[in-house]
């Protein structure tokens, strides 16, 4: 999906990585989990991390960590 | 008989903070997580009581320990002897309570015996946010107690609630599945709707947003490269007229010594040998502090980890991450905690490569050096300067960018690597803290450098003045030092110095700072009558070859520069290595590389420079 900058999205799903759990379960740790209310504020230059925050979160996720959140 | 408490929580929550306030420590506390790598241990400030010891450990985000730092955290809940039984206090960050109250659930799972300590209690009253902390505690069935880092208000109540007996019910280890984390989320979601009252809430992110909007938008490099460049170039700018003063003061101390006693060899060797020697290392100590100044305010600002993430995707193509930044920048300060803080990496791949190029990094102990072969290469020009200085700082980068790439090219990628960076508020940076900080590591680098130069200083001076020659100094070529110099010299004439520059570049093997008040040594002892009244640049500049040709030319000195960027001689980092990474081989090995590129690079850049140029 397009994603739109300062826009709430809803975290429908956390893909698991077959070969990278461990993104997945700091994912959990960090608080994103199925049903958060999340806003991708925005990328960083040069095709950097996103940031993403929530409340309770304010954080820069790389690509492969950002695609872990399906969003709805 | 001492009770210990051990302070666990999420990174950047506030235990250093609190650990400090509780043991009258100084230990740094910054604005990004993951500051803290090792445990450390620490006696209650009589002002709060007696018999309590305190324990700060590594930030982590739950009992499942996912990075090497997070084990040291582990280990000190479950394996050692002294803190295994121990009370936690679980430090929670306030405006994150909901999410780290995930933490609070693990920790009665495992059996643990805990209090709540909430920190930026005065973030959440700015932000218009009341939480009911008695109906919390009652629910969880913990004491909670509030604390403000800023003030130190709550601190009494919780050296009064901690309690003293032991509790002897072996902790569980635990493994949570996506299911835990969801269930131990609602609940939290529960209990924190059923205690938290908002009236009017302030965005507190509001201005940390705005300025994200500035610094990581489409211009965020230009500004990290400003930044970056400020801190280093200023670091010459602002030091010149206290490192004038300095020089100036000691300079005149030597003068008078001589002139009160004259012809006496106590004299000669207090003026020529001490007072040189610490004149040409102190002359630099404002470097030093302006450094440390700098690198606290950026650390306490919270722009860290945003510059972190900025550089991942760059650092990422040449083999490492954003999580190698933190460890790097402060490896311009000093590879000890810089490779300690690798910890907070969780990538052993991007670890080892970080470990690897810290020794590259120009940490302090390179500053003098540099400030005397610049100021050599460039005389009267202070803004010259100071932007060169910055260029060397990021040739660092560069050089350190080839190696992680070439390194890379070895390592397979491992399946360990996240990035996933929180990022803080922005805090005004207290200056009053950040000062006594960065004095604190200035005097700890005079007194760590001190000793060693000054009994470098001794041996040289003494090795320059016998065996005496009808009672007086022998020519320098006949010294046991020029002996000694003299034996060495075919290794160090292709880099194009002569042997007194050789005898500097050994002793730097002690503390990098030693090869200038080596130089101040042996040049000085040298020089005639008139060339003593001048300083040691002025030496320089007129020193030469038994031939009559110059020592010190662009080449050579282009030559000594790469030789201290690169050379690894600091025999306490190789320790740190060993411990570090746990193999003596890659210590040696990185010892052995490093020092043999940068003699082929300098004798290169001179032979180059010879070649092309004279």
């Amino acid at each position: 999906m397009r994603i739109e900058f300062n826009r709430p999205y809803k975290i429908q799903k956390i893909l698991k990585l077959d070969q990278n759990p461990e993104v997945t379960d700091r994912l959990y740790d960090l608080g994103f989990l199925e049903g958060l209310e999340i806003v991708v504020e925005k990328r960083m230059p040069f095709g950097g991390p996103w940031i993403v925050s929530s409340p309770m979160i304010y954080v820069a996720l790389r690509d492969e960590e950002f695609n872990c959140l399906e969003l709805k | 008989m001492s009770h210990i408490y051990v302070l666990v929580g999420q990174p950047n929550s506030g235990k250093t903070t609190l650990y400090n306030w509780l043991t009258g420590s100084n230990y740094k506390t910054v604005n990004y997580p993951g500051s803290t790598i090792e445990f450390s241990m620490g006696q209650i400030d009589l002002k709060h009581g007696t018999n309590k010891t305190f324990v700060d450990t590594p930030g982590t985000y739950s009992l499942i320990p996912k990075s090497p730092d997070e084990v040291v955290t582990f280990q000190v809940m479950y394996d050692n002897e002294l803190t295994k039984k121990a009370h936690c206090v679980l430090v929670i960050d306030g405006l994150h309570l909901e999410r780290q109250l995930t933490m609070a659930f693990q920790m009665k799972q495992a059996g643990v015996d805990f209090s709540i300590v909430v920190t930026m209690a005065d973030l959440l009253k700015e932000q218009n946010t009341h939480i009911d902390f008695a109906g919390l505690s009652k629910s969880l069935g913990v004491a909670i107690y509030t604390f403000n880092g800023q003030t130190g208000d709550g601190l009494d109540k919780i050296v009064a609630g901690l309690p003293l007996a032991v509790s002897e019910i072996p902790r569980k280890k635990l493994s949570w599945t996506y299911l835990d984390f969801q269930r131990a989320r609602i609940k939290a979601m529960e209990e924190m709707d059923k205690v938290t009252r908002k009236t009017n809430t302030n965005d507190i992110y509001g201005f940390t947003k705005k300025l994200d909007k500035l610094f990581l938008g489409p211009f965020g490099f230009v500004f990290f490269i400003g930044i970056m460049t400020l801190l280093f170039a200023s670091l010459f700018w602002f030091s010149t007229p206290f490192s004038d003063l300095i020089e100036g003061g000691f300079g005149w101390v030597g003068a008078q010594i001589e002139t009160k006693f004259p012809e006496s060899f106590l004299a000669t060797f207090v003026s020529q040998g001490v007072v040189a020697s610490f004149a040409a290392i102190l002359v630099f100590v404002p470097q030093i502090l302006f450094l440390f100044l700098g690198l606290g305010f950026l650390e306490s600002s919270g722009y860290l980890p945003r510059a972190a993430a900025l550089i991942d995707h760059p650092l990422r193509k040449m083999g490492l991450g954003g999580r190698s930044f933190v460890p790097l920048l402060s490896g311009f300060a000093c590879a000890i905690p810089a490779l300690m803080a690798t910890r907070n990496i969780s990538s052993k791949r991007d670890r080892f490569i970080t470990a690897a190029i810290i020794p590259i990094m120009s940490c302090s102990a390179r500053l003098p050096v540099y400030g005397l072969l610049l100021l050599f290469l460039f005389p009267d020009n202070a803004l010259l300067v100071g932007f060169v200085f910055a260029g060397l700082y990021l040739l660092a980068l560069v050089f350190g960018a080839i190696a992680s790439l070439i390194l890379s090219k070895f390592i397979k990628p491992s399946k360990d690597q996240f990035f996933m960076m929180e990022l803080p508020l922005y805090r005004r940076p207290r200056f009053r803290i950040i000062v006594k900080q960065a004095l604190q590591k200035t005097r700890s680098y005079v007194t760590r450098a001190g000793p060693i130069i000054l009994a470098f200083a001794v041996l040289l001076w003494l090795g320059a003045q016998f065996p005496r020659v009808e009672a007086k100094a022998p020519d320098l070529a006949d010294s046991y030092i020029g002996q000694l110099g003299h034996i060495m010299e075919p290794v160090f004439k292709p880099m194009g110095v002569d042997w007194r520059v050789g005898v500097g570049l050994i002793s730097a093997f002690a503390a990098r700072e030693v090869f200038v008040s080596t130089m101040a040594v042996t040049f000085k002892v040298t020089a005639d009558e008139a060339q003593q009244e001048h300083d040691l640049l002025a030496i320089m500049n007129e020193a030469k070859f038994a031939d009559g040709t110059p020592i010190f030319t662009v080449g050579s000195v282009l030559g000594l520069i790469f030789f201290f960027m690169i050379a690894l001689q600091c025999m306490t980092t190789v320790a740190t290595q060993i411990r570090e990474s746990g193999s003596v081989k890659f210590a040696w090995g990185q010892l052995v590389i490093l020092n043999i590129v940068a003699y082929v690079g300098a004798v290169l850049i001179n032979q180059g420079y010879r070649f092309f140029f004279l």
